[in-house]
């Protein structure tokens, strides 16, 4: 939950948010549109530049973040390079006892600009997610006119997810004391106690949070004062110019 | 073979065997980027029905009973906290439950699919697991078709009059497969294999998942049948309020 | 002080029940402008759901509650909110929002104020309890005394007559416990009318000059301190020690047959006449 940690403390959290939401998911949009890896190459390097230098995001922190949805792309875009056939139908071919697997090269094009585009996507997205504290990512949700019953839920699970998770530390730290995750067979047992005792704590707590809401007078509706940030001019020039060098870059090249 | 591909060989076979030893994935998000623009939007309006759905009946809940919104709140958080928790494991390795199997078993699948998506847009920007423009695809692969097999599965047990513990078992490690058989087929719609298409594809997906996903389902299973006998050791009458073990 | 004594909330006959089990039992209490009272009595006496019920988050079974000297019709009691503040023990289970500005902005958002008094109450609020320079954080990033005082803002933005605090020192250190016992005083100079919950004899006799005492569902005792603690019987039954002060006066005033008017509520008062009269 470290991204949390560092949405508050980023040098763009006072950026607004809505600004944010549509910078990453604008560049996010137009990386799997145009499917370029010119493109891709920009918006990695524009979205990385933004989060170490605006943000100020520690280089470390940033690519063990990169890091995380590695063996999921690594595999993938194997797959996606590979192909198995009963010919050697590719430009390099191994063959197992009955097939042959086959690499294009117009396969490992495809998987590399695949994981280009994956990662841009990532930079993107970790742009805002570094920056931006949830509750005011919620609220951008609120201007788009999500349904309300959604946004008050995220609302809600949001501020209660820390403390389960806080509850859960604590047990799993006063298990460890006790020794119990010696073996596999008693770390699962364990970890389902404290999984299970979790779950009936949570529901308890339900109930008194809930006296809560209505000893201040809630009826159904969440609201919060919101603070208003405005965008700079400076901010918006640089968003325009961004999208114009992506739009160029998509369109108008070879 | 050439040199090179000699080397290429021998470091699939290695990155293979280190990941299947070590499965870090945590169920199978679709990482961000990954898909077309085609795609993310097609599973998004494939998942529409079943979020407005969703809404309906939690809206009718609400109106019922006020007071369940923090309950149901804080069952989205506990799903969150429970996929974000490290399952203990011999390798040191980093696997997590999907969580969304036991919220299937006790809130039923539409509330499941409410819940899931929150969890999932969460996961995304707190965690660093899936992303937004592959949102619909992961959202129908965990949130929806994962707890409705699950759902389907732990009903008919039951009327089977299966021991219940079994019915557990069986609802959350197949509802886990699901899954991860719709993420590997979400996955080969994207790339088709350029020899067999769709379905090709698909088999190489679900084999090259295959050595992490089977045990997690496994994992999955036990754990949650687990987590069920503890909690009812510790409370029944909190379950019954929410409606299970009628 | 020669003031005329104000009504501001009643109850009368006040019972609530949960799923046919009697949780209070015809409290009869009258809550005076600008009164400190302690509620004291064993965790399961009645006094959580007591103040849920002042504060209308619950509705009483029977019974009548006025405000101000106004009967309140049974459907207004949900409103009571707007008039009763009420802290509640555990900060985690108050606050909800993802930062303290917003967090402080929840209650008065509800009385429908205009944005711009809610903005001024916030402010008003966050500069009250000294958290300013934290009024962009997030709870979970907070220590356990900034989230009671956040969680003490909360209330105070709603700007009601009536405080209620539950426990307010449970649960932290000595110096936290200390700035909140501040805080009380400073509220009760503020013109706050105030209820604490507490199991601290110490701590509600130094603050309170009125005491409730509850035991199983029922007001067991309702006077000032000073009376209370001496009877034998109603502590017994609320399971409450004399405070440490009294039983310290009660030894000298015995042995060195003291006789005074003067009785000390606190040690800084003890110690004071000590150092004055005992050479």
């Amino acid at each position: 939950m470290k991204i949390d940690y560092y949405a508050y403390h980023s040098g763009m959290t006072k950026w607004n948010a809505g600004f944010k939401v549509l910078l990453a998911v604008g560049t996010l949009l137009m990386v799997i549109i145009f499917n370029r890896v010119r493109i891709s190459l920009f918006a990695i390097l524009v979205m990385s530049g933004l989060t170490l230098i605006a943000g100020r995001l520690p280089i470390r922190t940033y690519a063990h973040y990169l890091t995380i949805p590695f063996a999921f792309m690594l595999l993938s875009s194997v797959m996606i390079a590979v192909d198995f056939a009963g010919t050697p139908k590719g430009d390099f071919n191994f063959s197992l006892c009955f097939f042959y697997v086959c690499v294009t090269r117009q396969g490992i094009a495809t998987a590399a600009q695949v994981l280009l585009k994956a990662f841009a996507g990532m930079s993107a997205l970790y742009m805002m997610a570094f920056s931006t504290p949830m509750g005011e990512f919620i609220c951008v949700l609120q201007n788009l006119h999500l349904p309300g019953l959604l946004v008050e839920l995220m609302h809600l699970i949001y501020r209660y997810i820390f403390i389960l998770l806080e509850t859960a530390e604590r047990m799993q730290t006063a298990a460890k004391v006790r020794l119990g995750y010696g073996s596999l067979r008693q770390g699962f047992r364990t970890f389902a106690g404290i999984a299970g005792n979790l779950f009936i704590l949570s529901m308890q707590k339900a109930e008194r949070y809930y006296d809560a809401l209505a000893a201040r007078g809630y009826d159904g509706k969440l609201e919060f004062l919101r603070e208003q940030r405005p965008v700079s001019a400076g901010q918006l020039a640089g968003a325009a110019a961004y999208i114009a060098a992506i739009i160029i870059l998509g369109r108008f090249t070879r | 073979m050439t040199k090179l591909q000699k080397n290429v060989w021998k470091a699939s076979i290695a990155i293979a065997l280190a990941l299947s030893v070590c499965p870090v994935s945590n169920a199978m998000h679709i990482m961000e980027g990954f898909l077309p623009p085609a795609l993310c939007i097609a599973w998004g309006v494939v998942c529409l029905p079943f979020l407005v759905k969703g809404l309906i009946n939690l809206k009718k809940i609400f109106a019922e009973n006020r007071r369940a919104v923090t309950l149901v709140a804080m069952a989205g958080a506990y799903v969150f906290v429970l996929s974000a928790l490290k399952i203990p494991s011999v390798t040191g390795s980093c696997s997590h439950m999907t969580g969304t199997g036991f919220s299937a078993i006790l809130f039923g699948p539409s509330v499941t699919s409410i819940l899931g998506i929150i969890v999932l847009v969460f996961q995304a920007i707190l965690l660093a697991h899936g992303g937004l423009t592959t949102l619909g695809a992961n959202t129908f692969s965990m949130a929806i078709a994962g707890p409705l097999l699950t759902y389907g599965i732990f009903g008919l047990c039951k009327k089977l009059k299966v021991n219940k513990n079994v019915s557990i078992f069986l609802a959350a490690a197949l509802g886990d497969l699901f899954t991860y058989c719709v993420t590997s087929v979400q996955l080969a719609i994207a790339y088709p294999s350029a020899n067999g298409g769709v379905a090709a594809s698909a088999l190489e997906f679900l084999g090259v998942f295959a050595p992490t996903q089977l045990p997690l389902a496994v994992i999955e299973g036990i754990l949650t049948v687990l987590i069920m006998m503890a909690m009812e050791s510790y409370a029944r009458p909190e379950l019954k309020a929410i409606g299970y073990g009628r | 002080m020669s003031r005329i004594r104000e009504e501001l909330l009643k109850t009368r006959d006040l019972s609530f029940a949960y799923e046919d089990k009697t949780v209070l039992q015809s409290i009869n209490v009258t809550i005076y402008r600008g009164e400190r009272i302690a509620v004291m009595g064993p965790n399961g006496a009645g006094k959580s759901t007591f103040f849920l019920n002042l504060n209308g988050v619950l509705t009483p079974g029977q019974g009548e509650i006025f405000l101000e000297g106004r009967k309140l019709e049974k459907k207004a009691f949900h409103e009571l909110y707007k008039k009763v503040g009420f802290v509640f023990q555990d900060a985690d289970s108050q606050i909800i929002a993802s930062n303290v500005r917003a967090e402080i902005s929840f209650g008065p958002m509800n009385l429908g104020l205009t944005k711009a008094e809610v903005q001024r109450r916030v402010e008003a609020a966050l500069d009250y309890m000294d958290l300013q320079e934290l009024k962009d954080r997030a709870p979970q990033y907070l220590s356990g005394g900034e989230k009671k005082r956040v969680s003490i803002a909360d209330i105070l933005a709603m700007e009601s007559e009536l405080l209620i605090f539950d426990e307010p020192m449970a649960a932290l250190d000595p110096v936290n416990a200390n700035l909140v016992e501040q805080i009380i005083d400073r509220l009760h100079t503020d013109g706050k009318t105030l209820l604490i919950a507490t199991h601290d004899v110490d701590f509600a006799y130094r603050f309170a000059d009125r005491l409730l005492v509850f035991s199983e569902g029922a007001l067991l005792a309702d006077g000032p301190p000073e009376e209370i603690f001496q009877k034998q019987e109603v502590l017994e039954k609320a399971h409450l020690k004399k405070p440490a002060v009294m039983q310290v006066w009660e030894a000298l005033t015995d042995k060195e047959s003291l006789q005074t008017d003067f009785a000390p509520r606190t040690i800084d008062q003890l110690t004071a006449y000590l150092s004055q009269t005992v050479k």
